[in-house]
C-alpha cells in the first residue's frame, strides 16, 4: 500500500471514528425508555372490558361523553377490566391516560375513570387542566353521592354511570374552553362552516365522479371504523381513588 | 503524495478532528443543560404540590381537632412540621432538607389518614370527607411528580456519568443530582 492510500485509509478510519464517538454520545447517554407496550389503547369513550355495564348504560354513556367533548372539548374516558395484574389500578391508570393521551393537547382537559372489578379498587386520573375543577374535595362529594351507595348494593352500573355523569357535568358547568365549543355551525353535528361544508361536498361529488362510486366504500370506513381516538393530553397524576 | 498534499491532509485532519470534537463538546454541553433543566422544572412541580398540600393541612388541621380519635401529638407533628416547611421552602433550603421534611410530614398525614379510614363516623363528616378527598388528590398528584422527578434525575444522572460526557460534566459544573426519597431519614422513627 502506498503512503496516499495509507493516508486515505487513516482519514477514513478517523472520521468515522468520530462520527460513532458523536453518534454514541446522542444515542446511549440517556436513561432507557419505559415500555408501555402492554398499556391498553382505547378508542372509544367507554371501554367496558369485564362486562360490567348494562348496554343501554353503556350506549348512554358513550354519547354522554361524545356530548361533553362537543360541548367543551373536555375528554371523559371509562375503562373496565377484570384485573390490572400486577400493576396496581392505581399505575395502571396513570399509564392508561399517558399512553393515550386522554385531552386535548395544551388544554390537558381529560379525565379517566378505570375500574378494577377483581381487586375491587376504582381510580379517577384528571388532566393537569382540570384538576382545580375535579379537585380531591369534588370527587369525593360525587363519590359519596353516586358511587359508593350504588356500588355498595351491587348497582355497578347504576354507580359508574352517575358517577361519570356528575363528572362531566361539572366540567360543562365549570370549564370554559377556549376555542372550543359555542361555535354554531349550519349542521350542529358537524363542525363546519358554511365555504368548508361547500368544499367538503365538492371533494365528495369530484372523488365519486373520479372513481366512479368507489368513493362511498372508502367514505363508508371512516364510520365503521370507530372514534379516532384521544387528543394527547397530559395529567399531574391528581383525581381521586377508592375501594368497593 | 507531494510534501505539499501531505501537509495539507495532516491541517485538514486536525481541523476536521477539532470540528468534531468542539461539535462533541457542544452536543454534550446542550443535552446536560437540557436535561438538568427538565429535573429543576420537575422539581418546582413537587415543591408547588407541597405548597397545596400544606395550604389544605392549614384547613383540615382545625376540623380533625375537634375530634378525639386523631393522635394530639400527630396534629401538633404536622403543625410543626407545615411551619418547617414553608421556613425551608423561604429559605431556599437544599433538596435534600425539602425531602426530609416532607418524608415527616408525608408519615404523619398518612397517620391521620389511617385514623379517618378507620371510623366511619368520621368519613360520615361531609366536610371532612372532602378535605380527605384533597388530601389524597393531593399526594397522588405528588407521587405522579416524584416519580416524574425520580426519572428526570435518572435520565440526567445517566447522562452526565455516561463517556464521554463523564470526562468534562463536572469542569462545566454538572453534578449527579439527589432523588427525592420517601422513606424517613436515616435511624428516626415517627414520634407518636
Amino acid at each position: 500500500m502506498d503512503r496516499g492510500k495509507r493516508n486515505a485509509v487513516i482519514a477514513a478510519l478517523a472520521f468515522l471514528f468520530a462520527v460513532l464517538l458523536v453518534g454514541t454520545i446522542l444515542v446511549t447517554v440517556s436513561a432507557p425508555k419505559e415500555d408501555l407496550s402492554w398499556v391498553p389503547t382505547i378508542d372509544d369513550y367507554v371501554n367496558d372490558r369485564a362486562g360490567v355495564l348494562d348496554p343501554g348504560d353503556a350506549y348512554d354513556l358513550e354519547m354522554f361523553c361524545e356530548e361533553v367533548e362537543f360541548n367543551n372539548t373536555c375528554q371523559i374516558a371509562v375503562l373496565i377490566v377484570n384485573s390490572t395484574g400486577a400493576v396496581g389500578v392505581n399505575d395502571y391508570a396513570l399509564k392508561v391516560f399517558e399512553k393515550n393521551g386522554i385531552g386535548q393537547e395544551g388544554k390537558d382537559n381529560g379525565v379517566l375513570f378505570v375500574m378494577s372489578f377483581d381487586e375491587r379498587a376504582w381510580r379517577v386520573v384528571t388532566g393537569a387542566g382540570i384538576s382545580d375543577i375535579l379537585n380531591g374535595g369534588r370527587l369525593t362529594e360525587f363519590q359519596l353521592t353516586y358511587l359508593d351507595p350504588n356500588l355498595e348494593s351491587g348497582n355497578y352500573s347504576k354507580g359508574i354511570t352517575l358517577f361519570v355523569y356528575a363528572i362531566g357535568l361539572e366540567l360543562v358547568n365549570n370549564y370554559h374552553s377556549s376555542g372550543g365549543g359555542g361555535e354554531s355551525y349550519p349542521i350542529d353535528f358537524i363542525p363546519l362552516n358554511w365555504w368548508q361544508l361547500g368544499l367538503a361536498i365538492a371533494v365528495f361529488l369530484v372523488l365519486m365522479v373520479a372513481t366512479r362510486g368507489r368513493a362511498f366504500l372508502w367514505i363508508g370506513s371512516i364510520f365503521l371504523g370507530g372514534r379516532g381516538g384521544f387528543g394527547g393530553g397530559r395529567t399531574g397524576g391528581g383525581g381521586s381513588r377508592g375501594r368497593f | 503524495m507531494s510534501v505539499i498534499n501531505k501537509r495539507m491532509f495532516a491541517v485538514i485532519l486536525i481541523v476536521g478532528i477539532l470540528v468534531v470534537v468542539g461539535l462533541l463538546f457542544i452536543v454534550s454541553y446542550n443535552s446536560m443543560v437540557g436535561k438538568s433543566q427538565t429535573v429543576d422544572q420537575n422539581l418546582s412541580q413537587i415543591k408547588n404540590r407541597y405548597v397545596t398540600k400544606v395550604t389544605i393541612l392549614g384547613e383540615l388541621l382545625p376540623q380533625v381537632q375537634q375530634y378525639q380519635q386523631f393522635e394530639a401529638s400527630t396534629l401538633t407533628n404536622i403543625t410543626a412540621l407545615r411551619s418547617q416547611w414553608m421556613s425551608a421552602i423561604a429559605n431556599n433550603a437544599s433538596t435534600e432538607e425539602l425531602s426530609n421534611i416532607s418524608s415527616r410530614l408525608d408519615a404523619n398525614v398518612s397517620r391521620v389518614m389511617v385514623t379517618f379510614e378507620a371510623y366511619p363516623e368520621l368519613q360520615s363528616v361531609a366536610l371532612m370527607a372532602q378535605y380527605m378527598g384533597q388530601v389524597v388528590d393531593v399526594n397522588e398528584q405528588l407521587s405522579y411528580a416524584r416519580g416524574q422527578y425520580n426519572a428526570a434525575v435518572r435520565d440526567y444522572n445517566t447522562n452526565i456519568m455516561s463517556f464521554p460526557n463523564n470526562m468534562f460534566a463536572g469542569s462545566f459544573g454538572f453534578s449527579a443530582k439527589q432523588y427525592w426519597g420517601t422513606d424517613l431519614p436515616d435511624g428516626e422513627v415517627l414520634n407518636l
